[in-house]
């Protein structure tokens, strides 16, 4: 053999005894945690007693067990016990999360975001989650954005549009779209200001919350953005204006439903079904016969929505010779049969 | 004489750096898989996820499950049932009768109440004829195609015809799936919209409790060869795919929980129907045709979907089982083998298609020579029994670590064992890996590569024995409803 014996013998001898310490760290580890787990639950038993009788036991106990008194309150305050909040400050965890927030490890710094959502708006968690959207670690920025959610701050917008520009993460974009509507009423010119310009990622960001809010100050804007020459943008428009049922809004919809982009015809087919006004069940009619599934079957379903004209106008297709718009219309048919059996 | 041992010689030195190709493999593997699964669970714990449904259900695409079903009476109305009770907002169930013999469809008709259905296709993929499209008025998210029996692929490609939704996912029809799994396995399309398909993490159901097409209460089951699956499976999902799907060079996703774009699917024709491995023989295709044409794509493996499987529980059926899944490989590594060294195929084509040859398909070849030389060499006097046995150990010292890690990997990312108990039976039979196990997977390794060898397509079939579609019993520990 080219290789000693002895150091054949030496290696598989200390592989063996890796493999017997691992294997007892992993048995050990679980066995550690099970048995923390159910002194755990011995101790937030006593802790969660003490603190629904206002026992004055609390704050000795809390400051003994303080993991399991932090995760007691803010579960009391997702339950929405403001009482906690003054606990959580008096005992030094509001001021633990300045430290927190600058912990090279992007776990607790995610958790302290997550933490300081749950937070009331009095103690200002703002203050620390705002420079968190421009952490390095895209988990931490995602945590810092769904928190902000629940904090409702107009300032957040502006902050949470330009971490967007600097990073375009797909999820990040996800969760910015929730906080921002949950945000955008507070600062609409923002929104306005990102829907109209700037990158392109912050411009349909901008203007799937503004589809969202229904704000009626925004509606000329909105009307400029279907002519845009980006595919998302005109789509998102076409979602954006269907709660306006005016002239120009309607105008506009009609418009897109002709878009060489099947995508543009589909959403707007769909957001005609808000459209009340007998020109657009003729449309409908004609873009069951579109090319694409998606515009046929979303005209389908907005003809269930125009009364006894557009009932007639799937019957005539369910008839009709294009065997496709006549699967849709049937579906649609059927839809309408089992809501009405079911009313 | 001086021949032979010449031959010795250099087939014992070429085994040894084979094993030692084998240990960089899995030490680079394990380095980089750590990583991705860290990641991936600090995102987890991080995220809300069952909120997530509810805050985005406008955002999240639609999802079409096909489940391909033969032969699967006992077993079929609680997995469809399995599958209605996922949270995902917009999903529709379509459940394939593969000319099932049994009562497959009589089930289904009487637990359902179905009815037939005008629906038409929307793509055209060649299958055996259709008897009938089934919906059910009271569920209507359900679709059962009625079909003669044309084998799995050929089934996919028939729920695939009608599927309605961009998004398809692909199950066995007696996979329980978590009522989040679809929406964490429909993430990667989300994050990034050039993903093309994405893979869950298949675990095994025997042990486990499972009443109303849930699993109630993971468990380990008690037999030593559904043990030594679980381990496998651990090693498979932490280790090695979590490791390949981080540099986008994913070569498989299981057949029990895939999902992928209908539209490229139907595109590239469906499933091929003349393999047994139709589940990676069509994500090789997705690469084959991203990479060949320069389109970016995204093969993603996200580490906590968790589908549940029922794994054989009999040494004759696990070893069909393996020989086939063996006989598969060959075949999808053959058809493919254009991509090998091939910079164009990335990663896939430098390093996981290697890794692939050398140390899945041609594994049981080597293993069974090595040590036959080695045997050689000693009864020649060229070696010593103790270098004999030091090698074993080395091997054996090797393969439990990974075994190891990859069961570590699991525990401080996912732990869902929670007694402390399975996890000492887990690791205790992790030992003995080497000892039986390791020769039993191959041998029935060697059977399917002779099989493929020979040209063999055939398919087998697994015996279902419903043992979890039982009702739950009220005391867990008197029960009858795992699988066991």
């Amino acid at each position: 053999m080219p290789i000693d014996d002895g150091l054949l013998f030496t290696l598989s001898i200390v592989l063996i005894i890796c493999a017997v310490v691992l294997a007892m760290g992993i048995v050990g580890q679980k066995w550690w945690a099970r048995r923390a787990e159910r002194r755990d639950r011995a101790v937030l038993a006593r802790l969660e007693a003490e603190y629904r009788t206002g026992g004055p036991q609390f704050e000795a106990l809390a400051a003994q067990h303080r993991d399991l008194a932090h995760h007691l309150l803010l579960e009391r305050l997702k339950e929405g016990d403001s009482t906690a909040a003054a606990h959580l400050e008096r005992l030094g965890f509001v001021a633990a999360y300045d430290e927190g927030v600058k912990n090279p490890s992007p776990e607790v710094r995610a958790s302290t975001a997550h933490n300081l959502g749950l937070l009331p708006a009095d103690l200002h968690p703002e203050r620390l989650l705002l420079p968190l959207l421009q952490d390095p670690h895209p988990v931490v920025r995602e945590a810092a954005v769904r928190a902000i959610s629940t904090t409702g701050s107009g300032d957040a917008v502006g902050p949470i549009l330009g971490s967007l520009a600097s990073s375009p993460d797909p999820y990040l974009y996800r969760m910015a779209r929730h906080t921002l509507t949950e945000c955008g009423p507070h600062n609409l010119p923002a929104l306005l200001e990102a829907a109209t310009g700037g990158k392109p990622q912050v411009r349909r960001l901008a203007l799937d919350v503004l589809a969202e809010l229904n704000a009626p100050a925004v509606l000329a804007p909105l009307l400029e953005l279907t002519t845009d020459p980006d595919l998302e943008i005109r789509l998102r428009a076409a979602r954006a204006i269907r709660f306006y049922d005016s002239p120009e809004a309607r105008a506009a919809l009609l418009r897109l439903s002709e878009d060489p982009e099947w995508q543009v015809r589909a959403q707007a087919a769909k957001a005609l079904s808000w459209v009340g006004h007998e020109a657009v069940v003729e449309r409908l009619k004609a873009l069951c016969c579109d090319r694409s599934y998606w515009v046929r079957n979303n005209a389908a379903q907005s003809l269930r929505f125009k009364g006894q004209a557009g009932r007639q106008a799937l019957e005539d297709l369910a008839a009709g010779d294009d065997a496709y718009a006549a699967e849709r219309a049937r579906e649609s048919l059927e839809t309408m049969r089992r809501e009405a059996s079911r009313a | 004489m001086n021949t032979l041992r010449a031959i010795l010689l250099a087939c014992n030195a070429l085994a040894f750096l084979y094993f030692l190709l084998y240990l960089v493999a899995y030490l680079a593997q394990a380095v980089y898989a750590w990583s991705d699964v860290r990641l991936h669970s600090l995102r987890v714990r991080t995220t809300r996820l069952n909120t997530l449904g509810r805050e985005q259900s406008g955002a999240l695409p639609p999802v079409s499950l096909l489940a391909p079903a033969y032969n699967e009476g006992p077993v079929v109305v609680d997995a469809v049932k399995s599958l209605l009770q996922s949270t995902y907002p917009q999903f529709e169930v379509i459940l394939i009768n593969d000319g099932s013999r049994d009562d497959t469809l009589a089930r289904l008709v009487e637990a359902f109440g179905l009815v037939r259905s005008t629906r038409s296709p929307y793509v055209h993929i060649q299958t055996k004829p259709i008897r009938g499209v089934y919906t059910s008025p009271t569920c209507p998210r359900l679709l059962v195609i009625d079909k003669e029996n044309g084998g799995k692929a050929d089934a996919l490609n028939a729920g695939l015809n009608l599927a309605r939704h961009h998004l398809i996912a692909c199950l066995d029809a007696d996979s329980v799936l978590e009522p989040d799994s679809l929406l964490r396995a429909v993430r990667p399309f989300l994050e990034d919209p050039s993903t093309v398909a994405s893979s869950g993490v298949v675990r095994v159901a025997n042990g486990c409790t499972v009443a109303d097409g849930q699993v109630q209460e993971v468990g380990l089951s008690s037999k030593p060869v559904v043990v030594m699956q679980v381990l496998e499976y651990a090693r498979a999902f932490f280790l090695n795919r979590a490791a390949f799907g981080g540099v986008n060079a994913l070569p498989l996703i299981s057949g029990a929980f895939g999902v992928f774009k209908r539209e490229l699917v139907a595109k590239l024709g469906g499933m091929a129907t003349d393999t047994v491995a139709e589940d990676m023989e069509l994500v090789m295709r997705l690469h084959d045709y991203h990479r060949a044409n320069n389109l970016p794509f995204r093969v993603a493996f996200v580490e906590d979907p968790v589908a549940w499987t029922e794994a054989p529980e009999s040494l004759a059926t696990l070893s069909r089982q393996r020989a086939r899944w063996h006989r598969g490989l060959a075949q999808v590594l053959w058809r493919y083998r254009h991509m090998l060294f091939r910079p164009r195929y990335g990663a896939l084509g430098m390093l996981v298609l290697p890794f692939y040859w050398l140390f899945e398909l041609l594994e049981p070849v080597v293993t069974v020579l090595g040590y036959l030389t080695l045997m050689g060499s000693w009864y020649v006097g060229m070696t010593g029994f103790g270098s004999v046995v030091a090698l074993f150990g080395l091997v054996t010292g090797v393969n439990l670590m990974i075994g190891l890690v990859a069961l570590l990997f699991e525990e401080t990312s996912f732990g869902r064992y929670n007694r402390p108990g399975e996890i000492a039976r887990a690791v205790l039979y992790t030992f003995t890996d080497a000892f039986w196990y390791r020769w039993l997977v191959v041998f029935w390794r060697l059977k399917g590569f002779w099989q493929a060898v020979r040209g063999d397509t055939h398919w087998g079939h697994l015996q279902r024995t419903a043992a979890w579609s039982r009702p739950a019993p009220a005391r867990r520990r008197k029960t009858t409803t795992t699988l066991e």
